[in-house]
Parts: C-alpha cells; structure tokens; sequence
C-alpha cells in the first residue's frame, strides 16, 4: 500500500512543477469570476425590481394626489374629500363626503358649520 | 435566462398599466359640452325636491314614488327623525337662481348644470343652493359679509337615479337635503 502511494507521488506531473504564482493566481481566479453565470444576472434583476417598484410608487402618490385635488372620484366613492369652499371671513370650511347605501341610493353630504334652517 | 424573461414581462407590463393609469388621471375634465344631443338622451329633465329632516317630530309631506324609495334608503344613517317636504320644482335642463322655499320666509336659490354623457348618464356639473332669504343676503351686505353656499357640489346620475343630496352642522338638529331625480322619457 505504502508502495503504490510513493509510486503515485513520484509519478504526479503535478508534484514536479511547483505553486502557481500569485499573477497567474490572481488571473486565473479573474477568469472565473468573469465566466460565472448569474453575477451579471442577479445585477439586473435587482435593477429591474427596483425600477419596478419606483414605477408603482410613482403611480400610487400621483393618483392619490388626483383624488385629493379633485376631492370626488368618480361613482362617488371617495370618502371624505378636501373642503370644497373655504369662508375666508369665518374660518369655517364645507367638508363633504359620498357614499353609496345597500339599497343602491348614493348620498352626498355636505357639514356647514354655519347652517341655519330656522 | 427564462427567469429574466418573466421578471422583464412583469416589470414592463406593470409599468405600462402604471402609465396608462397616469395619462388617465391626468386627462383634462370632459369637455363642459354635451357630447350627446339632447334628441339622443333618454333623460326627459330632473325632478327636485327639498325635504327638511329634522330630529324632533312634525307632520311627513308627501313624497314621489322614487324619492321616498331613495329616502327610506338613506334614513338609517341619518339622525333625523322626521321629514319633511318644503318644496319641489321640475327642470328640463341648466337653471340658475331658481328658487325653493323653505321653512316660513326663508328661501332658497338652485343651482344646476347637467350635461348628458351618454344617452342614460348625466353629470351634473355643478348644483349649488345658496341662501336667498332677503333678510339675510341684505343683513350680509351691509355687514359686507360673504355668505358661502350650502351645499356646492357635483355627480353622475343614471336615469330613472335619485341622489340624495344633503347639508347640516356637524351636531345640528336639522338637515336640508335635496333629492334629484333623471326623469326618463
């Protein structure tokens, strides 16, 4: 058994030359690195997701925005919207808020701190 | 490779949904022009009618079929005990100052821009009721005193619809609330 083992040892080309130098190394490892699939891939993909969710948010804070701005969105589903109609004078502003009842029956209502019926 | 595929066709149909979304936001308002011809609409004009609603008892006014429907919808989440009709009045179209009466001299002046959609669907502009008691206008004038409108507002209506539309305080006692109904022909 010992016999066989110094046989293959002696008869190792690889024995007889030596270490690599730490350039052929370095380049050798570079290789590597360069030709591994999915470096690249994991990069883009990260980019991608990213682009992606700005592109969402983008879309979500406009929207919100419009239906702010607007105060009503459309069927009369938002709500409560911004006041529509501020009295400088009195301080006071109409808030107004939609909704639509089981039975179908959409209502708008509108609270005005100033209102006298009587 | 067929991963990145998939991710890419996510993203970019995402994205142009996110788009479309945007250029559909940002479009400009309908144009205040009709794009149905009256001929073409299939509402005849709008009924309305100002109900009090009030948390102590009185007397019930009669009330259209149609509105009493709507009405009886909108009851439970209202605080209102009674209501009670103050007045009614019938438009073909845009109108402007028209006025309601109310409770003993006051007075209200109506408001309202439809504009037909399609040949079922109306959009109601504007419709806006102010205060036309001339007590009041005239005690505002002199006061130099800017009374805002009650209710100023805006909303599609279907035909044969009837939206409730109505104004009270926060904590208050009584309630004006307007009941417009397209009118089929």
């Amino acid at each position: 058994m010992n016999e066989l083992r110094r046989q293959l040892k002696e008869g190792d080309p690889l024995a007889q030359e030596g270490r690599l130098s730490d350039a052929d190394v370095e380049r050798i490892r570079h290789y590597i690195l360069v030709a591994q699939p999915g470096t690249e891939t994991k990069s883009k993909l990260v980019l991608l997701a990213i682009a992606g969710i700005l592109v969402l948010a983008a879309g979500v804070w406009v929207r919100r925005a419009e239906l702010i701005t607007t105060g009503v969105g459309e069927g009369g589903a938002l709500p409560i919207a911004a006041p529509r109609f501020a009295d400088t004078q009195t301080g006071s502003t109409l808030r107004e808020f939609q909704f639509s009842t089981p039975g179908g029956t959409r209502m708008i209502w509108t609270f005005n701190p100033t209102l006298e019926v009587r | 490779m067929r991963r990145l595929s998939f991710v890419l066709v996510v993203v970019v149909v995402v994205s142009l949904q996110q788009l479309g979304g945007l250029a559909q936001t940002r479009q400009a308002p309908p144009d205040s022009r009709s794009p149905v011809t009256y001929v073409e609409s299939q509402i005849k004009g709008f009924g309305v009618t100002l109900v009090l609603g009030t948390r102590g008892t009185g007397e019930l006014g009669t009330l259209p079929a149609g509105v009493s429907k709507a009405l009886a919808d909108v009851k439970e989440f209202l605080p209102y005990k009674t209501y009670r009709v103050l007045d009614t009045l019938w438009m073909a179209g845009e109108t402007n100052n028209l006025i309601l009466r109310g409770l003993g001299d006051e007075k209200y002046a109506l408001g309202m821009r439809p504009i037909a959609q399609s040949a079922t669907r109306s959009r109601v502009d504007l419709l806006r009721l102010s205060v036309a008691t001339e007590a009041k206008l005239k005690a505002a004038e002199e006061a130099r005193r800017f009374i805002p409108p009650l209710i100023d507002t805006s909303f599609n209506i279907q035909v044969g619809e009837t939206v409730v539309v109505g104004t009270s305080r926060l904590d208050g006692d009584d309630a004006l609330i307007l009941l417009v109904t397209a009118v089929a022909k």
